[in-house]
């Protein structure tokens, strides 16, 4: 991260701002500085960055290729030439792990570019409608709600085939519910306020009202919410790789890496243990991040 | 001219059936205030609702005699501005809603009738006082230019300074932009101010109406009124 320079601060921290554009930049960089006033927050962020400029540098920050066998230095503790050891097909681990990051990171944003959204307007239209569309669009995600994640996931991966896009499909299908319920019960609250009797008097359309005035203030709470459930999200997709329902040979994924590294687990620790590190990091980073995106997201947290 | 018949709000169903504005008739004089007063629970805030369709009526009947809908300024100044809205963005959205092409000229004007400079047009509630907040919603409330405007106790959050502020804002811009109102208050200096003629509510019903002169003298005939008067001396 640069610093600011002063002037740009000046513009950051103006009392009259002049435009929306510098109105809505100050309120970032106000939510900005209080979740870096917290340690553990700054830690998670910056675990999250790594994981970012590792996927997006992967092929800079490694000599090997993923994938590149090296039958005669096969299952080779950690040494100059390979950092943290290599497999059983004398494959790089630590080239993998790094390739593994574009796997995970893939999961991530595809999950929450298709849950968030999703369970966003239906739980925000369910709660500022009410009555039968509520009963309704509830009801239906009860019922995904229902299902244990990775039981539902299994499911659609036995039925689609297993592959990484099959698993990413299952994840965001129970990913998306949690989501829902958040949004209505903000929608709830945010139907009786002033402000939206205000814009009805106006006469602006339901769906104008759900998606300008209700949505932009559950948005928050749904960015806490699918943050936290990172860390769930990238357990499933190891756990569906562990159980080969996930990401197929011979792609880096780190669930299937730990699946495979099991059977040397005893004399050859360092082919499972690496890239079960690497799960719990990441998830940790997921984790804390997002409790401190509550404690600044949080409308009932928030004193301002 | 505001012509008001029978008006009944009710909520509920059966026993839980609660009336909470039972056949309420009034006339409002175009260009003139109306004051409703009375203690919490009284109704009058839900009468004002039913007045601009926030909430059905049972039975009874109402004409504005005004194309445009009316509009309403709440009591609390902090609640009724989105929080994530700025004063540019409040503004603008009846605008963009009615398709209005000339917003720029208009919010400089309206920010300008209601004493808001213009420093603040891009400003969060969270960053503006209580009064400019209520100036905010009063402007939002007359950028579609309405005949009517409905004020919910519009100065009872606000310090007592700020107060007269708002309620000569009231009255200067009624004599500008020819408007009707109707007010809701529990102060009754507030409304004796304001209003050219009250009514007095308990219980959902009206119990008397008093033109300002005996409202000012406290000439009340119901037993209700007097008992309100002589509670605020």
């Amino acid at each position: 991260m640069t610093e600011p320079t002063a002037t740009f601060r000046e513009w950051l921290s103006a009392a009259d701002p002049a435009s929306r554009a510098q109105a809505q930049a100050q309120e970032i960089y106000r939510a900005a500085l209080a979740l870096a006033a917290n340690p553990l927050t700054l830690i998670g962020g910056l675990i999250v960055l790594a994981l970012l400029l590792t996927a997006l540098f992967a092929p800079v920050l490694t000599i090997y290729a993923p994938n590149d066998q090296d039958l005669a230095n096969r299952l080779a503790p950690s040494s100059s030439l390979h950092l943290l050891g290599t497999d059983e097909l004398g494959r790089d681990i630590f080239s993998r792990i790094v390739h593994g990051a574009r796997l995970t990171l893939y999961i991530v944003i595809v999950v929450a570019l298709t849950a968030a959204p999703a369970g966003l307007a239906i739980g925000a239209t369910a709660g500022y409608l009410g009555g039968v569309t509520e009963t309704i669009l509830m009801r239906i995600t009860d019922i995904f709600l229902a299902f244990p994640k990775l039981i539902l996931a299994l499911a659609f991966v036995a039925a689609l085939g297993a592959g990484l896009n099959s698993a990413i499909l299952a994840i965001a299908l129970t990913a998306w519910p949690p989501i829902a319920r958040i949004a209505r019960a903000e929608a709830l609250v945010i139907r009786q306020s002033d402000f939206i009797a205000a814009v009805r008097l106006m006469g602006a359309s339901d769906a104008r009202i759900i998606f300008r005035h209700v949505v932009p203030l559950c948005v928050p709470s749904v960015i806490v919410r699918i943050t936290l459930d990172m860390a769930g999200i990238i357990l499933i997709a190891a756990g569906l790789g562990f159980l080969g329902l996930g990401a197929q040979p011979p792609a880096p994924e780190w669930g299937a890496m730990v699946s495979k590294g099991r059977e040397f687990l005893t004399d050859q620790w360092w082919i499972a243990t690496y890239p079960g590190i690497a799960i719990f990091i990441v998830s940790m980073g997921f984790n804390l991040l997002g409790d401190g995106l509550r404690d600044v997201l949080d409308p009932r947290e928030a004193t301002r | 001219m505001i012509r008001v018949d029978d008006l009944t709000v009710s909520f509920g169903r059966g026993d839980a059936r609660f009336v909470a504005v039972n056949q309420a008739s009034f006339d409002v004089a175009a260009n003139s205030a109306f004051g409703l007063v009375g203690e919490s629970g009284s109704g009058k805030s839900t009468l004002l609702r039913a007045l601009c369709g926030l909430v059905p009526v049972e039975s009874g009947t109402f004409d504005l005699e005004s194309d445009k809908k009316p509009q309403m300024v709440f009591q609390d100044p902090f609640g009724s501005l989105h929080p994530r809205q700025t004063v540019d963005q409040a503004l603008r959205e009846p605008l963009l809603i009615h398709g209005v092409s000339d917003q720029e000229p208009r919010i400089h004007q309206i920010m300008e009738n209601v004493g808001l400079s213009p420093t603040l047009r891009f400003r969060y509630p969270h960053q503006l006082s209580g009064g400019q907040r209520q100036r905010v919603a009063i402007a939002r409330a007359l950028v579609l230019e309405p005949d009517i405007l409905l004020l919910d106790e519009p100065t009872s959050a606000l310090d007592v300074s700020v107060q007269a502020e708002i309620l000569n804002l009231f009255k200067d811009l009624k004599e500008q932009r020819n408007l009707t109102y109707i007010m809701v208050s529990h102060d009754l200096a507030v409304v004796s101010f304001l209003c050219d003629a009250i009514a007095v509510m308990k219980d959902g019903r009206i119990v008397e109406q008093l033109s300002r002169d005996r409202f000012a003298a406290q000439d009340a005939i119901d037993p209700y009124t007097n008992s309100l008067f002589q509670a605020y001396q």
